[in-house]
């Protein structure tokens, strides 16, 4: 699995311990400072953004795999990196969220039979629009329950490849087999439990993370954009995910 | 005759304590405290550049006693947190009172120090720990 974001992080990280270690005022407690610590506004904005990654896990899509099985018991990836951002408000207590995660690189798996070897990728998105309650009363941190609808969708690619020598200047003679490109979407209700700082400036950079899991709305049929499938199959998406998130919050 | 009897008999009735009470009059008293709210983070206290407080606990006040003058305060923990220094102005007899806050930010940390009046200290810090600083 390709972790570019982590190398990422760590410029990020050192970039930020730097910039707040280079020089410490000293600030006078002479005088009362009851109200000197910044209280959060009722209302504030929020920019979502990596390098942080969110993981998911995929218990869903049982129908394809059923089928995978028959041709040697290829299995789909379950475990997912992405790459999310999005926008958020907060008025009091209330907050909105719109959240888009994205793959940048295909999960895959593949089974060796002989000279063949065949494979399977995937690539998983999502789109969701969340609802959240700060529950639980507390000086230094929200505990959210988010709830809302979403959209997933999954790409799959298989293909069957001979480890034969293969001629680059002969193309009209292929080692391999792949199948159509086949596409799932899905529109998903979403639960998640979250943490998230509260802000004691007016705009500072918190970290905030999210424990959620997504369920279809019904089960689609699997599509493909290259062919007409015969005898389609339909699946639901069932995901669990864990959601680490940069939010830059500004306080209105 | 009799206040002069008291005057002799007081450090006996006060045994221990008769000598706090003399050097209360002498320094002054800080009481720092931080409340349950927050996670675990190891923030130590420095005064004057020595540490006087390894990790400041939550749910937990300290009382330190000091000679008068001005004070340099220092909150500090690992590389992931910033260093904040406070200046303080004492006076023998008096007592001060801080909050330490802690501020959590991507990748950083934070502990402030906050002057509350003696009336929000002594509410927020009656069910707490006490520990004495030396």
């Amino acid at each position: 699995m390709n972790r570019p974001y982590s190398s990422f992080a760590l410029v990020l990280t050192l970039f930020l311990f730097c910039a707040t270690s280079l020089s410490a005022q000293t600030i006078s407690l002479d005088e009362l400072q009851e109200e000197e610590i910044y209280i959060p506004s009722d209302k504030s904005f929020m920019i979502l953004t990596f390098p942080l990654s969110t993981f998911s896990y995929q218990t869903g899509y049982e129908n394809m795999q059923s089928r995978l099985n028959s041709i040697g018991g290829l299995e789909q990836p379950k475990l997912f990196e992405h790459v999310s951002f999005g926008v958020g408000w907060r008025r009091k207590n209330l907050f909105y969220n719109l959240n888009a995660s994205f793959p940048i690189f295909s999960q895959r798996k593949e089974i060796s039979a002989g000279s063949m070897t065949r494979s399977v990728e995937v690539r998983d998105g999502n789109l969701d629009f969340t609802i959240g309650y700060a529950l639980l009363p507390s000086e230094r941190f929200y505990w959210i329950i988010r709830s809302g609808l979403g959209y997933h969708f999954r790409e799959m690619n298989l293909k069957e490849v001979s480890s034969t020598p293969f001629d680059l200047e002969d193309f009209r003679n292929p080692v391999g087999t792949s199948w159509p490109q086949l596409e799932h979407q899905s529109i998903t209700w979403d639960i998640a439990f979250e943490m998230m700082p509260k802000a004691m400036r007016k705009v500072s950079v918190l970290q905030s993370a999210q424990l959620g899991y997504k369920y279809g709305l019904g089960s689609p049929q699997w599509k493909s954009q290259e062919t007409t499938l015969v005898n389609p199959i339909r699946d639901r998406v069932s995901t669990f995910y864990l959601r680490a998130l940069i939010v830059i919050n500004k306080e209105n | 005759m009799v206040k002069l009897l008291m005057l002799i008999l007081l450090p006996f009735l006060l045994g221990e304590n008769w000598g706090d009470v003399i050097q209360s009059d002498q320094v002054a008293t800080v009481i720092i405290y931080r409340k349950r709210s927050g996670m675990p983070k190891k923030i130590g206290l420095r005064i004057d550049g020595k540490q006087v407080i390894p990790s400041l606990k939550t749910n937990t006040y300290y009382e330190h006693r000091l000679d008068p003058g001005k004070v340099l305060l220092e909150t500090k923990g690992d590389i992931f947190t910033e260093l904040k220094q406070y200046s303080l102005t004492l006076e023998a007899g008096q007592t001060y009172y801080l909050e330490a806050v802690i501020e959590y930010q991507a990748f950083t940390t934070t502990m402030h120090l906050v002057r509350k009046s003696e009336k929000t200290a002594k509410e927020a810090i009656k069910n707490m720990k006490s520990e004495q600083v030396k």
